[in-house]
């Protein structure tokens, strides 16, 4: 029976590990790409690591590209969609989940019936008034309109339905005002919870595609994604090794959150999906 | 008497209080509600009524114009077949995998976490770089899968260029991009089941698979729900990975609604034409919600 057991647990690692080399191969693909020569790429029984590495392609994703413009916007358009989010989020949530009323349920129903409608509905008719206004290439304008996240709103009421009501009404006896009640006693009860959700949205904001791209046609204003999928014509023989360069330079900063905050990611991900 | 009168008036002050600052608080939620989400689905189904050239031209209402075109042209039945052979593709093979994965991962005692972390990576990594590497992978000449086909005297095969080909290579990519995501939320629905049903299984000697058909399965439903009702979703509405792989092609091959509705109104500057597009998908995304929810509900239900 013991050996057994063995046997059965060796067989998993071993299942597991081979599904692992497969989730890693294609990253590694990309790294060793960029760090090879342009022949070497072309040549049809080229070995999976370069015989010599060439830095060229790194040089190029600086040079030919607004690379470090394209970053900033990622970083501040992120940045900002989270921040905001999540004040607003856990405000919102928590007006639902601690002022109890029938107003106020039907308005959690309606946050998360918006959750059905796909973003090119949203996309298209903030399109068709943002642009006579003259907000394409405004970063504003792809900030705005996620920034109260019908998600974060569903999540931090989760969390904010767990907070003890004593504490509420022991900060009231104490004479403070509902703001800084919710300022200085619900946002660091939930801080747990916020940071998740804020993780969670600023990499789905890095990772946001279809508004940006319609949104942004100035290589200046472009975020990463945008300049990444708009620079490669892949009609016209693909440069890979500088894709791929220019594609690691794109992942990287996500890789080193990920690794920062992997398990709150995962934690974040793994309630989100209870909850729901 | 008295006291009980004027503890009324205070209870309903207080009433009066909390419902002032629960609406304030919950009024950011309803302006953003107001302007990005209900002003464009209400807009998107005016538009869908109007001819409209482009941003800032002036529209023209042509009532059902816009639906009769797309109904009468086979491209739009033919972006119907490509999405939904999509979202086959995907979710049902996705959700198996992810949940077999899920379950050796329960299985094992060390490294869980890791591997947990490890699968996710393509979670957080874009569907930009994503598709562009795989783009490269699935390269007929050069790339890395044909040449390891070859090796074991495969192919070579078309990938993204052969047009019976090019819509499954996308498949593939999916599932392998939210594996890690939907092994995290199958997991969490895993370990939540109490310890003491496997203990009763185990008294009365049952095997693995029994025991996970029997016990883990229909105490999971509900996740799984969750799962194939999410990926089908984001499935149907599939546009970065066709943008950035195959632009549609080769011919219409991979020309799905989400593609269709970005050519019509960006190319085509067809405003009108695109949101009746995007009207169709939204219907079809409610109704399949429903449809799914309640057959999985269903099966629920027999199962207990």
């Amino acid at each position: 029976m013991n050996r057994r057991k063995t046997v059965k647990q060796l067989l998993l690692y071993l299942v597991l590990g081979v599904i692992g080399i497969m989730i890693i191969v294609p990253f590694l693909y990309m790294i060793v790409t960029s760090l090879k020569s342009k022949p070497e790429i072309m040549a049809k029984d080229g070995s999976f690591f370069p015989k010599e590495i060439i830095w060229t392609n790194y040089r190029m994703v600086f040079d030919s590209v607004p690379y470090l413009s394209s970053l900033w916007n990622s970083f501040f358009v992120s940045a900002v969609t989270t921040l905001i989010a999540i004040f607003f989020s856990t405000m919102v949530g928590y007006g639902i989940a601690k002022f109890r009323s029938k107003v106020l349920n039907i308005t959690l129903f309606l946050f998360m019936t918006a959750l059905m409608i796909p973003p090119f509905m949203v996309a298209l008719p903030l399109y068709l008034v943002a642009a006579p206004a003259g907000l394409t290439n405004n970063l504003w304008a792809i900030i705005i309109p996620f920034a109260v996240s019908n998600f974060g709103i569903f999540l931090m009421h989760q969390f904010c339905l767990s907070i003890p009501d004593d504490l509420l009404s022991a900060a009231r006896i104490d004479g403070a005002s509902e703001f800084s009640i919710y300022l200085l006693i619900v946002l660091p009860v939930v801080s747990a919870g916020a940071s998740a959700f804020g993780i969670l949205k600023f990499l789905m904001t890095w990772n946001d595609f279809f508004f940006p791209l319609i949104m942004l046609t100035r290589e200046k204003s472009m975020t990463l994604q945008v300049m990444l999928a708009t620079s490669i014509d892949f009609e016209y023989g693909v440069d890979y090794g500088f894709v791929m360069a220019l594609s690691t330079m794109v992942v990287l900063p996500v890789i080193v959150i990920f690794l920062i905050f992997q398990k709150r990611i995962i934690e974040g991900v793994a309630i989100s999906g209870l909850k729901g | 008497m008295a006291i009980s009168s004027s503890e009324g008036v205070v209870k309903k002050g207080r009433e009066r209080h909390y419902a002032k600052w629960g609406l304030i608080f919950v009024l950011p939620g309803l302006l953003s509600y107001l302007f990005f989400s209900f002003y464009p689905l209400m807009s998107s189904i005016v538009q869908s009524f109007h001819y409209i050239r482009g941003a800032g031209n002036p529209w023209r209402f042509v009532f059902l114009e816009n639906y009769k075109t797309i109904v009468t042209d086979g491209d739009f039945w033919n972006s119907l077949l490509v999405t939904f052979g999509y979202v086959l593709l995907t979710v049902p093979a996705g959700t198996l995998i992810a949940f077999t994965v899920a379950l050796a991962i329960t299985g094992i005692r060390r490294y869980r976490s890791f591997l947990r972390a490890l699968y996710f990576l393509p979670s957080v990594a874009g569907i930009i770089v994503i598709g562009i590497i795989f783009t490269w992978m699935y390269e007929p000449y050069n790339g890395l899968l044909n040449m390891l086909f070859e090796k074991i005297g495969l192919g070579p095969f078309l990938w993204l260029r052969g047009k019976g080909t090019a819509l499954i290579s996308i498949a593939i990519m999916t599932i392998w991009r939210t594996l890690g995501y939907n092994i995290v939320i199958l997991m969490a629905g895993i370990l939540s089941i109490p310890g003491t049903f496997y203990d009763a299984a185990e008294m009365d000697g049952v095997g693995i698979l029994r025991k996970h058909l029997s016990i883990t399965l229909p105490l999971t439903l509900p996740t799984i729900t969750f799962v194939v009702i999410y990926n089908s979703i984001l499935n149907l509405q599939v546009f970065a990975e066709v943008f950035v792989m195959t632009g549609g092609g080769p011919g219409v091959a991979t020309t799905t609604i989400g593609f269709r509705i970005y050519r019509e109104a960006f190319l085509f500057l067809s405003f009108g034409r695109a949101a009746a597009n995007a009207v169709a998908l939204m219907l079809i995304i409610v109704g399949i919600t429903l449809i799914q929810t309640r057959i999985l509900n269903q099966r629920e239900f027999t199962l207990e």
